[in-house]
């Protein structure tokens, strides 16, 4: 059997086992033996139909067993699958981030039984989101879970020396007594180079490691890193496709190893992802979206009024646009339509639009994009790495957005920002980069709606990560602090 | 109303499902007319119009709106458009309806405190409806007792689960099963390794043909579960992308084939889109819910096929808060959105040109291995039949 041993893992094979290596070798899987018929099994595999039938008859007792479906077999414990509407409200903890603002945001912070994604770019913040956790998930309920926590890098090791800063300088944890004070000895690290032992480590260590040493977070960062070496060095076109298949199985794969593994063992499973640039949607896109994004340099008043009659379609020179040709042949089209138009894109299924709500960047409307801090420019749009298929494996994303502070912007926030460093990341032309702001977000989870706007302003100080209200607005002063930042979440 | 369905059910599910028990066209009607409520409601009057608007307009013996007993509903949609809140919502409906509804797991698991919130703050849209069934309000423990949950970690578990007799206890009004593609994609990994060489060996199109067949089974077995016991079937499928010639990738629902697609009755289309523009006469609060709209357009409705996969048929907003699903009003908001192929630019260059044009798609695995399974789907019958040939040729 294909799959047996996943599906049911402590299934007797014994008085099965002149069956098994049959049916595996004729791929017949779980899912084949419950849906035909014993005389087809047999054909296919060649196997005798009363022992396939056996066979049958005991997987789907097995199964119902797990599901608490079956009662004349006597069950030793509870059935593990199922539960009532009280068990499920009843069963819930989570992880502070051990800070009130981003706990408010993500709704009390992450929760274990899920596999949750933080993505960012690089120097956004992540490692650093993540090592709070580490040590918070150690904490007493409610804030942790007083559990240790493991920590799988694909990239960098695990910045011991900024967990050590960490626990010195963050308000809530310094001022612990000594022995209830997170240690980073019940902090585990393990690096998996390569996807092979990535694969292997966490299928058959982890589950071991968890057991053993009573871990209730897992974090992986970063979950790309490894997918993205494998994939890119095979540069005939023609094997391509091939292995983009192989590669959306292994995500699939991926996923639901996780999932199974926070959902059985009640962990919570972080991962970091890293982002790639998007670009406007292509030309064969339908024009709206287009315009309208171009519409959004133009320098508008913030009114939220005006701006709009330009997206409904309908009358676009109430909106000059800054483009002298937004696309002609557009507004024969749309100007018969009657009434004001529901949807501001006749094709609103596409992946070019749709990913603006899944992945955390370009959701925000260009009338609201001039938001809170009064500037009026576009937003630098990225797209978390492994694309939607991995998106679809992850219960809740969590995007950290990072944006520049230009020393020539003529707002308050770049003058209070001067005195700051240079910006070495930024790549140089351009302005000078004055420094980094920050917002946390999150995209989609079953527990809490998406955050609303930019999301919650944070910043990264020598206590980790700490939301600041809309009023303060600061930018991060100590240079040696931004590289310990980008060392710990840059190879 | 539940109580003469609960019989039903109960005397269904305990005896054989073989035989169903005579009843006369007459009976059946006045059963009909007499079973109250033949549909839950998803808790946004917009979308239950929308649920049983097919053209046909004979209300006079099918009394409420919104998911309908006895058929299948399907509602797909990217992460975050809020098919688990619709389903949360409708069994917050039938929880307080009076009845028992039943959800299953596939994917991620259903949010207990998510779940509570609801059930606390839940106001019903149409009294009339929950008084005549429930007079008295029904204590919260009770409610949460009638709640049963499952998890289907593998495909195997779901199909152990449609087939064990216990598996709808009596009164059972809805069965949701959330994200039921992420079963199939791990059993039946869409795998086009074996294509490349031309022709695929036997072991590649017996799984494929797998993946259709065990999709058929699965939709049979829910649609005898709905009809048998006149429960309501809620499926939430996610998405996968196609590449069109010149119009960019698409989203459609992760599970289809023809017969998946014929076992469905109803489908709807979750997505999202720029909030609405506001009105000067709007209140703040309105202003705020702008954010939270999302959008439900109809495919297909009480088996008439309104709009092609991968366009949204007719649309009505939505919001999705605290408190669960709501109305989102908008003037004259349920319309056709009329379709027009915009003319295309051409790009600026040939792809050629453009350095990594042919390894763009690949890097983020956006339009990756779909087509493959549309092909698949098409080459089907074929695939089954050559099966069949061959364990005909080599059987005895």
């Amino acid at each position: 059997m294909t799959d047996l041993l996943q599906v049911l893992p402590d299934f007797s094979t014994q008085p099965y086992s002149h069956l098994l290596p049959s049916l595996e070798k004729n791929q017949v899987t779980t899912a084949d033996l419950l849906t035909l018929d014993a005389v087809d099994i047999a054909k296919r595999a060649q196997v005798p139909v009363a022992e396939a039938r056996r066979l049958t008859d005991a997987v789907l007792s097995a199964l119902r067993g797990q599901l608490g479906l079956q009662h004349d077999i006597e069950i030793s414990k509870k059935p593990s699958l199922a539960s009532t509407g009280q068990e499920l409200i009843g069963r819930w903890s989570t992880i502070s981030t051990l800070d009130d603002g981003l706990d408010a945001a993500l709704g009390g912070g992450i929760p274990t039984g899920y596999l949750v994604e933080v993505t960012g770019e690089s120097g956004a913040g992540k490692t650093q989101f993540l090592l709070t956790l580490l040590l918070s998930s150690q904490l007493a309920p409610p804030a942790g879970l007083s559990k240790s926590a493991l920590y799988i890098s694909t990239e960098a090791a695990l910045p011991t020396s900024r967990l050590a800063q960490l626990l010195k300088s963050h308000p809530r944890l310094s001022s612990l007594p000594d022995a209830s004070r997170p240690s980073l000895s019940r902090i585990l690290s393990i690096q998996t180079p390569d996807l092979e032992s990535q694969d292997h480590i966490l299928r058959y260590q982890l589950p071991v490691a968890i057991a053993r040493h009573n871990i209730g977070l897992v974090v992986l960062d970063s979950v790309a890193a490894n997918y993205r070496a494998e994939f890119s060095q095979d540069p005939s076109a023609k094997s391509g496709a091939a292995a983009m298949a192989k590669r959306s199985a292994q995500l699939v794969q991926l996923g639901s190893l996780l999932r199974d593994l926070a959902r059985a063992e009640n962990i919570a499973i972080v991962v970091a992802n890293q982002v790639a640039d998007r670009f406007s949607p292509t030309p064969a896109a339908p024009s709206a979206a287009v315009s309208r994004t171009t519409s959004l340099n133009s320098n508008q008043s913030n009114s939220n009024n005006k701006p709009n009659n330009g997206d409904t379609n309908g009358s676009r020179p109430a909106s000059p646009s800054p483009q002298p040709q937004p696309q002609p042949e557009k507004r024969p089209i749309s100007t018969p339509r009657p009434s004001p138009q529901l949807l501001s894109t006749p094709d609103p299924l596409t992946l070019d639009h749709q990913q603006r709500w899944f992945t955390g960047w370009g959701d925000l409307a260009p009338s609201s994009s001039s938001n809170d801090d009064g500037i009026d420019r576009p937003q630098m749009l990225k797209t978390p790495s492994l694309g939607l298929v991995w998106t679809n494996q992850i219960a809740c994303r969590i995007a950290l957005i990072k944006e520049v502070v230009y020393s020539t912007e003529q707002d308050e926030q770049a003058r209070k920002a001067e005195g700051g460093r240079d910006g070495d990341e930024g790549g140089g032309s351009g302005p000078d980069i004055a420094g980094w702001r920050r917002w946390m977000r999150v995209v989609f989870a079953p527990w809490a709606g998406p955050t609303e706007g930019r999301g919650v302003r944070f910043e990264i100080c020598g206590g980790g990560v700490r939301s600041i209200g809309r009023g303060e607005a600061k930018v991060i002063e100590s240079g040696a602090l931004e590289s310990a930042t980008a060392a710990a979440s840059l190879p | 109303m539940a109580s003469s369905s609960g019989q039903a059910s109960a005397r269904l599910s305990s005896s054989s499902s073989h035989r169903l028990p005579t009843v006369s066209a007459s009976q059946a009607l006045l059963n009909l007319k007499a079973s109250g409520s033949s549909a839950i409601s998803t808790g946004s009057k917009q979308l239950d119009l929308l649920l049983c608007s097919n053209g046909i307009q004979n209300r006079s013996v099918t009394s409420g709106e919104g998911l309908r007993r006895g058929q299948i509903t399907e509602v797909h949609g990217s992460p975050g458009t809020g098919k688990t809140t619709l389903g949360m919502q409708t069994s917050v409906s039938a929880l307080y309806g009076g009845d028992r509804v039943v959800w299953v797991d596939a994917g991620t698991q259903l949010a207990g405190p998510r779940l509570n919130e609801l059930l606390t703050s839940f106001k019903p849209s149409n009294g009339k409806q929950i008084s005549s069934s429930a007079p008295v309000t029904p204590r919260d423990d009770d409610i949460r007792s009638r709640f049963h949950h499952y998890i289907a970690p593998t495909l195997a578990h779901l199909l152990a689960m449609c087939t064990a007799p216990m598996f709808l206890p009596a009164g059972t009004a809805l069965l949701v099963v959330d994200s039921v593609s992420t079963l199939f994609d791990n059993a039946y990994p869409r795998n086009t390794d074996d294509r490349s060489n031309g022709n695929r060996n036997n072991d590649g199109k017996w799984a494929a043909s797998r993946r259709f067949s065990v999709m058929n089974d699965l939709m049979s077995k829910l649609s005898k579960l709905a009809a048998l016991n006149n429960i309501a079937v809620l499926v939430t499928c996610q998405t996968a992308t196609r590449m069109r010639a010149g119009l960019g990738a698409v989203l459609l629902p992760a599970l289809s084939g023809t017969e998946w697609d014929n076992g469905i009755s109803t489908r709807l289309v979750l997505f999202r889109d720029w909030p609405p523009p506001a009105h000067k006469d709007m209140s703040d609060a309105d202003r705020q819910l702008l954010g939270k709209v999302r959008y439900a357009g109809a495919i297909k409705v009480n088996g008439v096929t309104l709009a092609d996969i991968g366009t949204v048929g007719n649309v009505v907003p939505f919001t999705i808060q605290a408190h669960g699903l709501a109305d989102f009003d908008i003037p004259s908001s349920s319309q056709t959105v009329q379709y027009h192929t915009s003319p295309v630019r051409p790009p600026k260059r040939t792809y050629a040109e453009i350095a990594d044009s042919d390894g763009e798609e690949d890097e983020y695995g956006w339009g990756n291995g779909d087509e493959d399974e549309v092909l698949a789907a098409e080459g089907l019958v074929d695939d089954a039949l050559a099966i069949d040939l061959t364990a005909t040729e080599a059987g005895p």
